[in-house]
Formats: C-alpha cells, structure tokens, sequence
C-alpha cells in the first residue's frame, strides 16, 4: 500500500496528471467504489473551494474530498457522502480533480469539473447539506434506539 | 485472445491510459500509458482481432517498408500484456 501510494505520487509528479479508480463511498452520490474513475492534475497554485482534492494524511492514506472553505493555509474538507470536516493543511494537497467517469464501462461518459451539470451538482449537493445532514442524525439516533430495543428484548 | 474483463480505455488530456475498473480494481490500482500505436494494438485486441490482422492494419496505416518493426512492436506489446496479465487467451 505504502509503495503502491508513493508510485502514485510520483507519476503525479512525473507525468501531472493521473487516473484512478475510487475506493469507498465517501464521495457518493458523484463516485463509486469500485468503478468510477478520477483525472486528477498536479496542483499548481491554490486549490479553490468546491475542488476536490487529493491529499495525503499523516498516517500516508490518500484522500479524496471536496474543499468547502478555507482557515488561513489550512482547508475544510469534506467527503460528498460524509458529515464532518476534516482540516487539511494546503501543503497535504497533491492533485486537484479534473473530471470524472462515473460508471466503469468502456463507454462511460468524462464529465469534466466545468460541465454545467457537474457545477448544478455541486451547488445543489452544497444547498442540501443542512438537510441531508438532519436526515442522517435522525437515521443515526433511529439507528441506536432500535439497537436498545433489540438488546432489551435479548 | 482478448482483454481481461475489467480494464478500460480511457483517453486524458490527449493520452490514452487504460485503468482497472470492477473487480479488477481491487488489485489494479495504477494506470498504463499507451502511445497511439499501443493504443491501436490494445483497441484491435478489446475488438476480437488476432495479431496477424492488427499488425496488416498498422502497416497499412504506415508503410510496407516498417513491416518488420510493426509485427516486432506487437508481438512485444502482446507479450508485455499477457505477463502483466491483461490479455487471456
């Protein structure tokens, strides 16, 4: 894993850009495990916010969130498919993603970070989040009480 | 001959890469970069052509004269992808 990702790195480095298939679902609805794919580019300059990004953690892992905002050199980051931000220091982003196959057949559509749709996405995906989160507490708490009940009845 | 189910073509900013997509992911993380003539050999493969037809098509497209460096490209290339595992007979 540990060379695996320093390969990566490094043909990023080489070559300014690299593909490569998603692992997890914290960006769903955008990608999926498994079978979408991500261009990413070397980044050059400041990231912006909405880019998602490909950082490395302190433990090596290689993360692929979208940016939210900013607090001086550090940026908020967050999964599509995650309720939390993580905060990321600007020198831990690698690559900024570029475009996206969503589906992991041959004919599967690129969709690049300036299609209008993609751009709809995001705003939308933004403008819900207050709900979308609500929804997953209430899930969460449904989750828990239902746990309670069955450990009673057992 | 044909490509392992799982890897597909893709074309960035102008270069074709092939990556690994379903199962194949799990253990294929990387990509392979191909040059135009590669990628022609990989698109002949992934449409059901053997190497004799592949290497008659790259030659037409070139020259006769570049006959004995096409058929030793593809014959290479071919042996490349089968060690690396994404052709299955």
């Amino acid at each position: 894993m540990e060379t695996e990702n320093t390969t990566r790195l490094q043909e990023l480095e080489t070559s300014g850009f690299i593909v490569i298939p998603i692992k997890g679902v914290s960006m769903r609805p955008l990608l999926y495990t498994y079978k979408s794919h991500v261009m990413i580019e070397k980044l050059s300059g400041r990231p912006e916010i909405n880019d998602v990004v490909l950082y490395v953690r302190d433990d090596g892992t290689q993360v692929l969130h979208r940016i939210i905002s900013f607090d001086g050199d550090v940026a908020l980051i967050r999964g599509d498919n995650t309720y939390s931000l993580e905060r990321v220091p600007l020198e831990k982003i690698k690559g900024v993603a570029k475009s996206f196959w969503r589906s992991g057949k041959e004919n599967s559509r690129e969709i690049s970070v300036s299609d209008r749709s993609y751009k709809l996405y995001v705003r939308f995906w933004n403008f819900s989040y207050p709900l979308r989160k609500l929804i997953f507490r209430a899930k969460c708490k449904l989750r828990s009480i239902a746990k309670r009940i069955i450990k009673k009845e057992n | 001959m044909k490509i392992k189910d799982g890897f597909v073509l893709r074309k960035v900013a102008g270069k074709y890469v092939v990556v690994a997509t379903g199962e194949a992911s799990k253990s294929f993380h990387g990509m392979v970069k191909l040059n135009e003539n590669a990628k022609n050999i990989w698109t002949g493969i992934s449409q059901g052509k053997s190497v004799d037809e592949i290497i008659e098509e790259l030659v037409k497209e070139n020259s006769e004269d570049d006959r004995a460096a096409i058929t030793a490209d593809v014959q290479s290339m071919v042996e490349e992808m089968k060690t690396a595992g994404f052709i299955v007979d």
